[in-house]
């Protein structure tokens, strides 16, 4: 079995993801890294979160699959692009949200914030289906979610725990 | 595609579709209130580099679609220099008509990313659209963008 990093992006490559969007976060390191130096996919770092809404979006119009790879402050931040974009014009952007502040939280400072405990009740709130992915064998629901998307024609979050995303456990 | 919605992020709508259509011009018109709530995309789109966007701003001062209020100090701001500093380096300001008149065809036929603010005049607040004609417009736009030059 590869690294959580590679099974995803295997996933996505296998789904016709040709651009992954990104704002870096330490679970997300080696997913991204992956992404950068992968010649089959052309990554998209952004200054802010829901502008990755906007260029995903813009992708799919064009007829392109993409993946917004964000840590879920960022999601909390893209509330509005997502329900005034993503939502109104049924636009299917596919999220994947580092759990950062969760119960398996290690840093202080996202201890201290909690978000992880909002990420999946401002989903909710925003109508956007979404799926946990919390230990490696759940990654496989990244296709299922990613179809989900697709077909249903709108936003879909996959809520990423630490030992989905990060090969030795110890950020 | 008209979207009076997600006010910011027609930069970033224009740069997904410039880095999906490499042999299409984009045209994104943005306005200064929007741009101003996503500065950022300047930056993103500056590393990425499409030569085929041509980033407008119409720099009116007000926000138009929700009720015509103003714009922080808009009039004052250098929209072409934020620009440059951001890396776009065919960076404009634009205010007289004919100015734009004699680079309008610079803009849409020589590669290179390109980004003009228009000062303008406010005008009248276009009405907005009932939910069903946005979907209608998404399929539209979308039969359109993928077809046409294919």
């Amino acid at each position: 079995m590869g690294s959580p990093a590679s099974l995803i992006l295997e996933q996505l490559k296998k789904l016709g993801v040709s651009y992954i969007v990104t704002l870096p976060d330490k679970w997300t390191e080696e997913l991204l890294a992956l992404a950068r130096s992968d010649g089959d996919l052309v990554h998209v770092p952004v200054s802010r979160e829901d502008e990755g809404v906007g260029i995903c979006a813009g992708l799919y119009l064009a007829g392109k699959g993409a993946a917004l790879v964000i840590q879920n402050s960022g999601l909390l931040l893209s509330c509005n692009a997502i329900k005034s974009l993503a939502l109104k014009y049924r636009i299917p952007i596919f999220i994947m949200v580092s759990n950062r502040g969760s119960l398996e939280e290690s840093a202080p400072y996202h201890i201290a914030v909690g978000q992880g405990l909002v990420t999946r009740p401002v989903l909710d709130a925003l109508r956007v289906p979404s799926v946990e992915v919390t230990t490696l064998a759940e990654v496989s629901k990244i296709t299922e979610a990613y179809r989900f998307c697709r077909i249903s024609e709108q936003p879909v979050a996959v809520i990423l725990g630490k030992e989905a995303l990060v090969s030795t456990v110890q950020a | 595609m008209f979207d009076s919605g997600a006010m910011g992020l027609a930069s970033s709508l224009g740069l997904g579709m410039a880095l999906a259509l490499p042999h299409r011009k984009v045209l994104v018109f943005d306005g200064d209130g929007a741009l101003l709530m996503n500065l950022g995309s300047l930056a993103t789109i500056a590393q990425q580099n499409p030569a085929n966007l041509v980033h407008l701003v119409f720099q009116n001062g007000v926000y138009e679609s929700c009720g015509g209020g103003p714009v922080v100090d808009a009039a004052k701001v250098d929209f072409a220099q934020m620009a440059r500093a951001a890396g776009i380096e065919r960076s404009y300001n634009i205010e007289e008509e004919d100015d734009f008149k004699a680079k309008v065809d610079e803009f849409l036929k020589t590669p290179g990313l390109t980004f003009a603010a228009l000062k303008v005049s406010p005008a009248e607040r276009i009405q907005a659209t009932a939910q069903k004609e946005y979907i209608k417009n998404k399929l539209q736009f979308m039969e359109f963008v993928q077809q046409v030059g294919k």
